[in-house]
């Protein structure tokens, strides 16, 4: 098989990066390798033309942000409890390194779009313009996100109650 | 950042991610080699893309876990990974056209040696011609996919991507376009049914209010049936479509537990609700304690066979007849799907794709590791198959492989023109009608199972 010109260094290169940024989406090195992995294939299929018009790490990132919500709800779905609200969960395997911190533990009770939105806020230090282009919402809408995200936080940090939902995450 | 979570926030993610091992070894080498395969081919099954027909990902693909799609298994009597492709996404039509829970006199051989060869399945082009139907992705300069087969080689079709959440009437024959809901009042939202004359769509993946709503399939407008809601501590589950009616339910104490990688979630179901398609008010179904939506039939059922632990019965209610019947489940079958009352598909305790007979009888292995899921009208199935994930430990990745008609005994390789495989998912939802493949440069493959004689 002939390599895509480029794309394997861009791999070699952002791969550690793009792995880190998964985990911290998913909480999870499984989900992480997952996101990484069909994010990448994804971008190396279009690599030319991303390449030309685009920021790749910003292509790929996106996807794998929107990979990330979108795996959460098929994964529910696939299993036809088909719940629109959801909702974060743990990693079993990795209970041991969660609990090393409260605030992670709870980071991980919170669902998938107000953790996208907390990680780009905090951990990727995106704009909220930023934020709403890539989940392709509102800016309003990342703010109340975020500030809702914070909310479960502060409730979850040292609690354990499941968090209400109606529709969405709450 | 101007407060302290904020702040701590900030610093535990950079702690974790900080202690975070490398990459696994051989992600680079899958990733290069997965990039490769997928622009080298002709055909290009577009992965299914992020809110759109996400609430079509259900009924197939609910047992087995994906992200991935990947080479088939090597086991004799499977499919190769050259000959499988997997279609995306399948559209309802009208749900009264959908075969529920009655019986249909259709089921599966009760011995192995009455199976089709499923080794020697040919393209789908090839064992059922006059039910492919190609449809451009691009009319007059609007991109388009597929959500419903109508009468009168129409289509209902969508946008493509969050910026056109339009629905639309392509005619085939005329090649006209015809817009019924430009989406700019209500927003996107995916389709979950057919009712009658109106579709029914629910707010897409990236909102956060959940939204029920029906479009007059005649451009009459669409109205916004229902905005359920939960109590503290429930969820609502999705909504299915019967004939005149969307129906959802409420759970609480729902509860997760990893599965083969997957999180399989049940719960106490506490109650079904019902909107008319026509709008009106909200009502709670009598005696619906108990019950949760089901994609796979126009109605409801008391359980949800995700793994193998789970009770040995189970109920089907068809709340388009009112049919209400109870099933068994073999001992040897972990996840199952029943859609009419003659049989059911699944994967067997040893991993491979099972059936059934409704009592519990009949029970069937074929070969390979993978899963056999009922299409709904229980006249098709999908089977797909599963291989070991090449990084992730105890995770499988799955590709989808075949279809199979148990009328006819005939089976499909689901390629839509045997040339070559494709990642992708498979899926139907209630009232299935079709499964899809997009082909790059060329257009969508629908197989319409209704053109199957």
């Amino acid at each position: 098989m002939e390599p895509i010109e480029g794309f394997e260094d861009f791999v070699r290169a952002r791969m550690p990066s793009l792995y880190r940024f998964g985990y911290a989406l998913s909480g999870s090195q499984h989900d992480a390798a997952d996101l990484v992995q069909e994010a990448l294939i994804r971008l190396g299929a279009a690599w030319p033309r991303v390449r030309r018009r685009d920021n790749p790490e910003a292509y790929v990132r996106t996807t794998m942000v929107r990979l990330h919500i979108s795996a959460w709800r098929r994964r529910r779905r696939e299993l036809l409890v088909s719940a629109v609200p959801d909702r974060g969960y743990t990693d079993a395997a990795l209970a041991g390194i969660d609990e090393r911190d409260d605030l992670w533990r709870a980071l991980a009770k919170v669902g998938p779009r107000q953790r996208a939105v907390l990680v780009l806020r905090y951990y990727e230090h995106r704009s909220d313009e930023e934020i709403a282009t890539m989940l392709g919402v509102s800016r309003g809408t990342v703010r109340s996100q975020a500030a809702r995200g914070l909310d479960r936080l502060r409730g979850g940090w040292n609690a354990d109650e499941p968090a209400r939902t109606c529709g969405g995450e709450s | 950042m101007n407060n302290g979570l904020e702040r701590r926030l900030a610093a535990v993610i950079e702690d974790q991610i900080r202690d975070l091992p490398e990459p696994p070894s051989a992600l680079f080498d899958t990733i290069t080699r997965g990039a490769v395969r997928r622009r080298r081919r002709t055909r290009l099954v577009r992965a299914a893309a992020v809110g759109v027909a996400a609430l079509a990902l259900v009924g197939a693909v609910a047992l087995v876990p994906v992200l991935h799609a990947g080479p088939g298994p090597t086991t004799v009597g499977t499919p190769s990974a050259s000959a499988s492709a997997s279609p995306s996404v399948s559209a309802p039509t009208s749900s009264g056209s959908a075969t529920p829970s009655r019986t249909t006199g259709i089921v599966p051989p009760a011995s192995a040696d009455r199976l089709p060869d499923f080794g020697a399945a040919k393209p789908i082009a090839q064992v059922w011609p006059k039910a492919v139907v190609n449809l451009p992705m691009t009319v007059n300069g609007t991109s388009i996919e597929p959500k419903a087969i109508l009468p009168g080689n129409r289509y209902l079709v969508g946008g493509v991507g969050t910026a056109d959440p339009a629905l639309r009437i392509y005619d085939a024959s005329t090649r006209k376009l015809t817009t019924i809901e430009d989406g700019s009042g209500v927003g996107g939202g995916d389709v979950i049914g057919i009712a009658g004359d109106r579709v029914v769509t629910v707010s897409p993946s990236i909102s956060f209010v959940l939204e029920l709503r029906a479009t007059r399939l005649d451009g009459g407008g669409t109205t916004v049936l229902a905005r359920p809601q939960a109590p503290i501590g429930a969820k609502v589950n999705i909504a299915a479509v019967t004939r005149d009616s969307v129906v959802w339910s409420l759970i609480v104490n729902e509860t997760s537990r990893p599965s083969g990688g997957a999180f399989p979630w049940e719960g106490r179901y506490v109650g079904l609700y019902r909107v008319p398609v026509t709008g009106g008010p909200v009502e709670r179904i009598p005696n619906g304690e108990g019950f949760t939506t089901s994609w796979h039939i126009p109605g409801v059922v008391n359980t949800i066979h995700t793994w193998d632990a789970g009770p040995a019965t189970g109920q089907l209610w068809d709340l388009t007849t009112g049919e209400r019947a109870a099933y068994t489940r073999n001992p040897r079958m972990a996840t199952m799907v029943c859609v009419t009352l003659d049989w059911c598909g699944g994967t067997s305790v040893d991993k491979h794709p099972a059936v059934q007979r409704f009592d519990g009888s009949g029970f069937v292995e074929l070969q390979g590791e993978g899963a056999v899921a009922p299409l709904p009208g229980g006249r098709f199935a999908r089977i797909t198959y599963d291989t070991k994930h090449p990084i992730v430990a105890d995770a499988r990745m799955s590709t989808g492989a075949m279809f199979w008609d148990l009328k006819t005994g005939r089976v499909g390789s689901a390629d839509p023109v045997g040339a070559g495989g494709h990642d992708g998912i498979t899926s139907y939802t209630v009232g299935g009608s079709f499964a899809k493949w997009d082909i790059e440069n060329t257009g969508y493959v629908l197989l319409d199972f209704g053109r199957i004689p």
